[in-house]
């Protein structure tokens, strides 16, 4: 049971109570899985008057800081249109004006289209103390395991890149049982990313172009079996979607152009 | 810690448990509006209130994140037009049109929605039909399938603006195609962009007109919707007693298992732990949980506690607490040592021999043909006509197996109740039930009380759809009541629901047929093995109208119609997965689903028409029931002729509204220009129901005139959402000549209102609607004679048989009147004084069938096999309908269930019989944002065993649905789907081959 409650009001305030060894504290972001009553965790830090909520574009990327709500990013300008279809599958609003970015990335598992989308996109977390920068793709797997810091303040991906998904799901807005992923930059530089399985979205494929999108999205699930669909199924339709994706961002790129 | 709150604009310094949830805090403050769904990450929304102006759900944030933050809910808008002598402002602009536009059903959700709205509208005053949606998709509601809840909010947003909007009571043109938003665009694959009419009142095409009404026809406001708007207090737990404690119940982590030991030690030994009882503390008294009347027609088989468990989420120990947090702290500290056993969790392997025998209690109670030693809860063979001659003159046999799955009610509102001993020491049950007197009398032997020493309290109830038809938590809250003589309020999770409640009966049904090359069925067997899971409740009964229902409608044609061969076997066999029960259709989906694909097969194999087909050989108005002398539900059969069907019509209604003449067959229609690998396909269902059980249900209604000539309704029957109070009411109205306002209807107190058997197949407009109406003429006669009464005081002589009721007013062939408050004073205070009051009780010989035409347009990925439903179309024809407002609402929201039985929902489990949906994340119900086009029409006809000439509107929605997107993946991309939901992988399967 949460038996302490703080609210700090700066970062290096909340540095000094998560690395307190003397008591197992966790960060609160929006509170959507924290709520939940967990055992083994003596108090919670609150970081809403951090001064973490708000996004910055810089020349290369756009940053997010830690307490940035989903529904804030749905509202940015700067914020890819598919990410923002990624954030409206994954949570509606009640959810969205909760649920801060990492919160989700920590509680949402591998059906998360929105986290198989920021994978894609390669974004980076910075980790306190010591401004760690992690690769989300580095993150994912091992996060329950280690953790690089006590506390993500940032998230951060370039912008520039395209980026389209597609998902196969029973209903519209239900959790997908498949989603490919598919960023590309200028340099030709794609990709491919896999959700829908697991406890995380993987990555099938970052190559120089998009040549053999479908065998690396083949490959990767290819063992991809559970209660919601066979690796058969998700092995053929991960190609499929993957061929999808492309021919959507060649059509887009003809359009620019 | 102690912190301040700043809700509805109002400072609460408070003490809180760190850990406690805004939730909880709101509730115990007497924020009722804000209601519990029993989720734990926020998935249903029915707690969300505004922060800062924004909808959030309290369920999934601690009270400490609240403080410093705006907190809104519902009890800071509008209030009721008119308290005594103080004026208010009335309701809020938003609360307005929910209730006008009909849309609050069981109003659990309603609170929520109106918040988000509120949100919405500060920020966007003149939002898209998708911007609505957006915004109502956090909130999941399992009644309305969200047209009207849109349409309240477009009224409301346009009403804001200062701009007219349409009247409500005001019926829609019938007889086109109906355009749903020409020039907006065709709905997207996605399911966005669905276009919503505006108009509220539904479509409606009358065959036997009838004399203008006053209210009966009229899409008047629910009676109840101003205080559910208001987010008033009027659900089960909703509801404060001094030193209440909190139930939880330990479950078995084991599909099978023998309970060796239970050490209770340490978690009686945990402060504020007030009781635990396991099966060694309670009396061992077998029952059945099935709401149902006398004789329950099923096995008893069932302990509120027992030392076997049957299948993972059964019972094992109950646990009362000061707190919910002490409460499951003390269930975990339970320990148990059990000794699992063999399992069934497929009704196959129930059949074999040498399966493990699931009940092997002695005091197991048989009904009919059911035979624990072979895991039988129920069999049935109904023999009608001579099958094999009829299967002999055939030219073509059609055989095929079709499989449906167990699915869930999943009502917002969990099963909730609350207990405790009144001061004269009988045991008061407040609960969430459709079947109020049948806890009553179920749980007497139970409890070892008699039933006058119980009194059962339904309060407003937040869905049911057939899960609340069941004695489910009431034993649990009054064991715990009896045992520490404190009250108790036992609250089930959404997890519990999923596990340990009730669901639909799966089943694998074989279909054979016989078919002359001109079309007529010449005979028609089906045969249904239903999951009745881990308990007997309702097995017989269900799938009993599985074949009563669906194998009624096809008769065939010439001589067969005059004699049609039909069979309908059935078994129904325990397993180790959680009982299947009574759902919104009970048993007549399961049996649409082959009926229908099967008539479909049949139809483009001979080349014919499917529609032509199938009306050449469906039942017609004049025959017999086919059913009705060889089977009934819980009573002998007797035959039913059937005067009213309206199907044809439906057909045509229906066929004009989707376009099927320019859709079907073409070719062009079916491609989608630009996406090679999406077809589109269009299909057809044709599904009858019944309308109460003949010569079983009962309702009772007992009406009083108050002085100043208004009326106290008193009904048994249940409003679980359906708006039953609202129809009642409106036929006792009209009966009596007054506005619906004057008609104060209370439903149902065990211990004030008439016995009604409850809210379960169909019943209520028809058997409880036509004892109102007996009642409502017994009193307009009393008031006649005091009229007549008191005419002659005045020297006016008139027979009472010539007065006429209208507009508060007895009214002579002369013109002269007497007001009704008049009339009222005089018989309570001035002359010959009697209370004019009157009760009356109606029970049927017959259950006339509603029919309807369900169609569905459908998107198919030929690639990964998705589906998208884009648009259903249903014409029913439910006889009069009493208020085309509230039925079309029944209509909508019971498409939207049937659309989710379609594509999305099932009930899956391991090999070790665990449960894989816990949470409404994983058992996907559909959202507002992501629903087809749906379009209801009505074909009105009169029944004339009704007064007003009503059959039944809120189970037959179900039926149809699954059966027409499964003939419209068929004609999208040619693949014949025999098992539902129609997953993608299933259709890429078939597609692959």
């Amino acid at each position: 049971m949460i038996s302490e409650y703080c609210r700090p009001a700066s970062v290096e305030e909340a540095l000094s109570l998560l690395t307190d060894k003397s008591k197992i504290r966790l960060p609160l972001g929006g509170g959507t899985s924290l709520s939940r009553q967990q055992s083994g965790v003596d108090g919670v830090v609150d970081l809403q008057d951090t001064g973490l909520d708000w996004i910055e574009k810089g020349s290369r990327g756009l940053t997010v800081g830690a307490m940035t709500r989903l529904e804030r990013l749905m509202a940015h300008p700067d914020v890819h249109p598919e990410v923002k279809r990624a954030i409206q599958l994954d949570a509606p609003e009640n959810i969205r004006n909760m649920a801060t970015l990492p919160g989700w990335l920590f509680s949402s598992g591998g059906r998360s289209i929105l986290t198989t989308v920021l994978l894609a996109l390669d974004a980076t977390l910075t980790w306190e103390p010591g401004s760690k920068q992690v690769r989300l793709g580095d993150w994912l797997p091992l996060w329950k395991q280690a953790s690089p810091g006590v506390l993500i303040t940032e998230i951060a991906w370039l912008v520039g890149s395209q980026l389209v998904f597609e998902y196969v799901a029973r209903a519209p807005k239900d959790q997908p049982i498949l989603v490919v992923a598919v960023a590309q930059w200028g340099s030709g530089r794609t990709r491919v990313v896999l959700g829908g399985f697991g406890d995380m979205p993987i990555i099938a494929m970052d190559g120089p172009d998009s040549s053999g999108v479908d065998v690396a999205s083949r490959d990767a699930y290819f063992e991809a079996e559970d209660q919601w669909a066979t690796a058969a199924y998700r092995r053929d339709i991960a190609a499929k979607l993957a061929l999808r994706c492309v021919e959507r961002l060649n059509a887009k790129k003809e359009s620019e152009s | 810690m102690e912190i301040t709150l700043n809700i509805n604009q109002q400072d609460y310094p408070l003490k809180i448990a760190t850990g406690e949830r805004l939730l909880d805090t709101l509730r115990r403050l007497g924020f009722f509006s804000v209601k519990y769904g029993g989720c734990q990450k926020g998935e249903c929304g029915a707690c969300a209130v505004l922060f800062d102006g924004r909808p959030v759900n309290s369920c999934t944030m601690l009270t400490a994140q609240a403080e410093g933050h705006r907190i809104q809910t519902v009890e800071s808008l509008g209030e009721h037009p008119e308290q005594g002598w103080k004026r208010t402002e009335g309701l809020h602009v938003i609360q307005q049109a929910f209730v006008e536009t009909g849309a609050i059903q069981c109003g659990y959700c309603t609170p929520a929605m109106v918040l988000v709205a509120k949100s919405l509208l500060e920020k966007t005053p003149s939002p898209s039909e998708e911007e609505v949606r957006a915004a109502l998709s956090g909130v999941l509601c399992r009644c309305t399938g969200y047209i009207k809840p849109v349409q309240a909010v477009l009224r409301a947003a346009a009403t804001l603006r200062g701009e007219e909007v349409s009247p409500i009571d005001e019926p829609s043109a019938i007889g086109g195609v109906l355009e749903f938003g020409e020039g907006e665009g065709t709905p997207l694959t996605t399911g966005q962009g669905t276009l919503t009419e505006t108009k509220v009142f539904p479509k409606l095409k009358v065959l036997d007109e009838l004399s203008p009404m006053k209210t009966v026809g009229h899409g008047e406001p629910k009676v109840d919707a101003v205080k559910l708007v208001q987010g008033k207090p009027a659900f089960a737990a909703d509801f404060d007693r001094r030193d209440m404690l909190v139930a939880k119940v330990l479950r078995s982590p084991y599909a099978h298992a023998i309970i060796k030991h239970i050490d209770t030690s340490a978690a009686e030994a945990l402060p504020g732990v007030a009781a635990v009882l396991t099966w060694q503390d309670l009396p061992r008294v077998i029952y059945s949980t099935a709401g149902q009347s006398h004789p329950i027609p099923g096995p008893l088989d069932m302990f509120s506690l027992d030392k076997k468990v049957r299948f993972v989420g059964d019972r094992v120990a109950f646990v009362a607490a000061e707190t919910a947090e002490i409460a499951e702290e003390a269930v975990k500290l339970i320990q148990v040592e059990y000794e699992a056993l063999p399992t069934i969790l497929n009704a196959k392997q129930a059949m074999e021999a040498g399966a493990p025998v699931i009940h092997d209690e002695e005091e197991y109670v048989n009904f009919a043909d059911s035979d624990p030693n072979r895991n039988l809860a129920a069999e049935i063979r109904i023999d009608i006509g001579d099958v094999e001659r009829g299967l002999a003159e055939a030219d073509h046999i059609f055989e095929a197996e079709y499989v449906v799955p167990k699915v869930q009610q999943a009502h917002i509102e969990p099963h909730v109740v609350v207990t405790y001993w009144d001061e004269d020491d009988r045991l008061v049950i407040r609960t969430s039930t459709q079947v109020p007197f049948h806890v009553r009398r179920q749980l007497a032997p139970v409890l070892n009380l008699p039933v006058k020493r119980i009194r059962v309290i339904k309060p407003r109830i937040g869905g049911g759809f057939g899960g609340k038809q069941e004695v489910l938590v009431e034993d649990v809250a009054a064991h715990l009541t009896i045992a520490t003589g404190r009250p108790v309020i036992y609250e089930m999770t959404r997890e519990e629901e999923f596990i340990g409640a009730r669901s639909r009966h799966p089943m694998r049904i074989r279909m054979k047929t016989g078919v002359k090359a001109d079309g007529t069925i010449t005979a028609n067997v089906m045969y249904a093995l239903s999951d009745t899971g881990a308990y007997g409740c309702h097995a017989l009964t269900v799938t009993g109208n599985t074949g009563h229902k669906s194998m009624a409608l096809y008769v065939g044609d010439g001589p067969y119609r005059e004699q049609p061969n039909i069979r309908f076997y059935a078994d129904v066999v325990y397993t180790n997965t959680v009982p299947s029960g009574a759902y919104r259709g009970y048993g007549v989906p399961q049996g649409f689903w082959p009926v229908e694909r099967h008539m479909e097969t049949i139809a483009r194999e001979l080349g014919l028409d499917p529609i032509a087909f199938r009306l050449k050989n469906a039942l017609r108005a004049g025959e017999l029931h086919p059913f009705s002398t060889a089977w009934s539900e819980g009573r002998e059969p007797k035959p039913e002729t059937i005067y009213t069907i309206g199907l044809e019509e439906c057909v045509n209604q229906g066929r004009m509204a989707i376009d099927w003449d320019h859709k079907f067959g073409n070719k062009a229609w079916h491609a989608v220009p630009g996406k090679q690998h999406l077809r589109k396909g269009i299909g057809v269902a044709m599904v009858m129901q019944g309308t109460a059980i003949p010569y079983l249900d009962m309702g009772g209604a007992s009406i009083k005139m108050n002085d100043d000539g208004s009326f106290n309704l008193l009904v048994g029957a249940t409003d679980l959402g359906t708006g039953s109070d609202t129809v009642l009411s409106q036929m006792a109205a009209e009966t009596l000549g007054v506005p619906l306002e004057d008609i104060l209807v209370y439903s149902s107190d065990t211990d004030f209102t008439p016995f009604d058997k409850g809210a379960y197949a169909s019943s209520t407009t028809y058997i409880s609607g036509a004892a109102v109406v007996k009642a409502a003429e017994k009193v307009a006669q009393q008031i006649c004679d005091r009229a007549a009464a008191m005419f002659a005081e005045n020297g006016l002589k008139v027979d009472p048989i010539e007065i006429t009721l209208e507009e508060r007013r007895a009214v002579a062939p002369s013109g002269e009147t007497v007001t009704f408050g008049e009339i009222a004073l005089h018989a309570l205070h001035q002359s010959d004084q009697r209370q004019i009051m009157a009760v009356a009780s109606h029970m049927s010989p017959v259950a006339p069938p509603p029919f309807a035409a369900q169609f569905a347009e459908v998107t198919v990925d030929t690639e990964s096999g998705m589906v998208t439903v884009d648009k259903l179309v249903m014409a029913v024809d439910s006889g009069v309908i009493i208020n085309p407002v509230t039925a079309s609402g029944q209509i909508e929201g019971g498409m939207t269930q049937a659309l989710g039985y379609a594509v999305c929902e099932e009930m899956v489990y391991d090999e070790q019989g665990q449960p894989r949906e816990r949470d409404f994340v994983d058992y996907h119900i559909f959202r507002a944002d992501e629903m087809p086009e749906l379009t209801t029409i009505f074909v009105e006809t009169f029944e004339p065993s009704h007064p007003y000439g009503a059959k039944a509107v809120a189970e037959i929605p179900l039926d149809g649905v699954a059966p027409a997107v499964g003939n419209a993946i068929l004609d999208a991309c040619g693949v014949s789907l025999n098992a539902i939901p129609a997953l993608p992988e299933k259709i890429w399967q078939a597609l692959s081959k």
